[in-house]
């Protein structure tokens, strides 16, 4: 059975190089079979990020969320360690908390009223006097832990493979990018609100594909495109983006290059007043003091589109954001977003601007996610059609001299989802 | 008072019914050019974000600008989300008043918006309760300020103007 599937997704990969064609079958998109098997090969071997540790800003804060499917527990401990426990209960497995959030230094269980610390450590067992007298030894009832969980920058990661290489190995050249995004705040990075949830009927790979996809954006988001033109007074320029798309190992990519908007960190545009003006000026400053010219320019000036594989995005256009779906089902995808900036900005006009960029662009009620969506929702209604036209093509730029919107970062995501799916069956 | 919230109740039933008829303008005319509208976005199963200049808000809008924006999206045809629109039904109820102040009269309603859509035939169901802050210009009622509440906050696809 694994060698099969093994098997079927090598098969799912085309590549033809002397005629520059790279194809994907589409039905990597409907397969059932394959579908189980990324759940096993990628969802249970990869680094998945759970979520950003400023959204625990207090000891004993939790925060309650499905990744690949486990209910999770996201927590901050009474001594101030963040963690995260399965939300299961060890006796009978009903859910150790309820609340998509909250704060509580003891969990105790709906169900029998078993209690937990937020360590995880079972302290009360009902009826303890009627079990043998070693049952609640050794931690034998506490609530288990993901098998690793790591951060990189506040990022939090769990992997429910025990074996897998450290997060920062996994991150790899990734990290570099993570980095000058981080970097941009004096003090620190923190997620803005809460989290926005919606869903697509679209299989997730398809938003990985979307997001380091530059192409798209002049055909798909003119309503964006025209809104932010108006607002900007034609500084915006459309037409060739300069910058170029990198293969950072591991399936992690991202498209690097010119931003055409305004940045919150540290781009200006008329729009925002000449008092503005003032303040990004101020902020381009500090960047060079720390980090020089040329790092500061790249800070300020560039927009990033990241994806670190499987699932999860970094977008450091005319926000920040962070972005992660889960594969609820072959043709069904739950998607959260989060807003982060630097901690400095708050109750500042910088957190404004950015807030209008941010609800602009993206999220559900945006002017270009939910085109996005559409289109993903279009290709996935579409691939019923898969039989009689089996392939997808993402050939654009192969071979050929680099350019910002190549489909080298779904090449990249494509490689690694393959090597994944196929690396059981080698060992 | 009690001619005030008739009012304000045709008001808020002839605000549902251009939306559902697609008549942007008259349906904008409604609006104070300084006019707010936020949607918030929920914080937790009871709480809503508080504040639009520092938390994220599921749509907010500074002044009627902002709206007009979206329905120029809406009618450029150039949106693939927007195009073909969905079809609508708000029923707007329970219209009470809440207070006056500074002119402004606060109403508050509740909503249903059936929204269908007919590429992949699938209906969804926005519901949730409106504040709407009124006043009067040349003898007839405007809106000054919407807070929309959203209860149903998983968005399926897209959420726009004409779905609450
Ligand atoms: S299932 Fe939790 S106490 Fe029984
Ligand atoms: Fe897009």
């Amino acid at each position: 059975m694994q060698h099969h599937q093994g098997a079927h997704a090598d098969a799912a990969i085309r590549i033809d190089e002397a005629r520059g064609r790279f194809s994907v079958s589409r039905a990597a998109y409907t397969d059932p079979a394959l579908h189980a098997a990324e759940l096993e090969e990628i969802f249970a071997r990869c680094w998945l990020f759970v979520g950003h540790d400023s959204e625990l800003p207090k000891a004993n804060d939790f925060l309650t969320r499905t990744i690949a499917g486990r209910p999770v527990v996201f927590l901050r401990d009474k001594a101030g360690a963040v963690r995260c426990l399965l939300n299961i209960c060890p006796h009978r497995g009903a859910q150790v908390t309820r609340q998509k959030r909250g704060s509580a230094k003891l969990f105790s269980c709906i169900y029998h009223g078993w209690a937990f610390e937020n360590t995880g450590k079972a302290i009360s067992i009902a009826q303890a006097e009627t079990y043998h007298p070693d049952f609640n030894a050794a931690g034998a009832n506490d609530m288990v832990p993901v098998p690793r969980f790591e951060s990189y920058r506040g990022l939090w990661f769990l992997n429910f493979d025990a074996n897998a290489v450290s997060l920062a190995d996994y991150l790899g050249n990734a990290r570099e990018y993570v980095d000058i995004v981080m970097d941009q705040a004096e003090a620190r990075m923190q997620v803005v609100g809460e989290v926005q949830e919606y869903s697509a009927r679209a299989n997730w790979k398809m938003l990985a594909e979307n997001s380091t996809d530059i192409l798209h954006v002049e055909t798909l988001h003119p309503t964006y495109l025209d809104l932010i033109r108006t607002n900007s007074e034609g500084t915006i320029v459309r037409g060739r983006v300069q910058g170029k798309s990198i293969d950072l190992g591991n399936g992690h990519a991202v498209v690097e290059r010119v931003a055409s908007y305004g940045r919150p960190i540290a781009r200006w545009i008329p729009l925002w007043g000449e008092e503005a003006k003032a303040e990004i000026d101020a902020i381009f400053a500090r960047l060079v003091k720390s980090y020089g010219e040329e790092r500061a320019k790249r800070m300020a000036y560039n927009a990033r589109n990241l994806l670190i594989f499987p699932n999860l995005v970094i977008n450091d256009i005319m926000s920040v954001t962070l972005r992660t779906f889960q594969p609820s089902a072959t043709d069904y995808m739950e998607i959260s977003v989060w807003a982060i900036a630097p901690a400095e900005e708050a109750g500042k006009p910088a957190m404004a601007r950015r807030l209008t960029n941010f609800l602009e662009f993206l999220g559900p009620g945006g002017f270009a996610t939910p085109d996005d969506i559409e289109a993903l929702e279009s290709c996935q209604r579409a691939f019923a059609a898969s039989r009689e036209a089996p392939w997808n093509d993402l050939s654009k730029g192969l071979g050929q001299a680099p350019d910002a919107t190549d489909e080298l970062p779904q090449r990249v995501f494509w490689l690694a989802w393959r090597d994944r799916l196929m690396q059981r069956k080698a060992t | 008072m009690s001619n005030g919230l008739a009012e304000a109740t045709a008001l808020l039933a002839l605000e549902g019914m251009l939306l559902d008829e697609q008549d942007w303008d008259a349906w904008l005319a409604l609006y104070e050019e300084d006019a707010e509208f936020w949607m918030p976005a929920w914080k937790s199963e009871s709480q809503t974000t508080g504040d639009p200049q520092r938390e994220l808000s599921l749509i907010y809008y500074a002044g009627r600008a902002g709206l007009e924006d979206r329905v120029q999206r809406i009618r450029s045809g150039k949106s693939v989300a927007s195009t073909p629109l969905r079809r609508t039904a708000h029923m707007v109820g329970n219209v009470m008043p809440a207070g006056e102040e500074g002119g402004v009269l606060s109403v508050k309603s509740s909503f249903n918006v059936h929204v269908y859509d007919t590429r992949t035939k699938t209906q969804h169901v926005f519901f949730g309760r409106t504040t709407h802050g009124l006043v009067r210009r040349d003898g007839a009622l405007r809106i000054r300020r919407k807070k929309v509440v959203l209860a149903n906050d998983c968005i399926p696809t897209m959420l726009d103007i004409y779905c609450v």
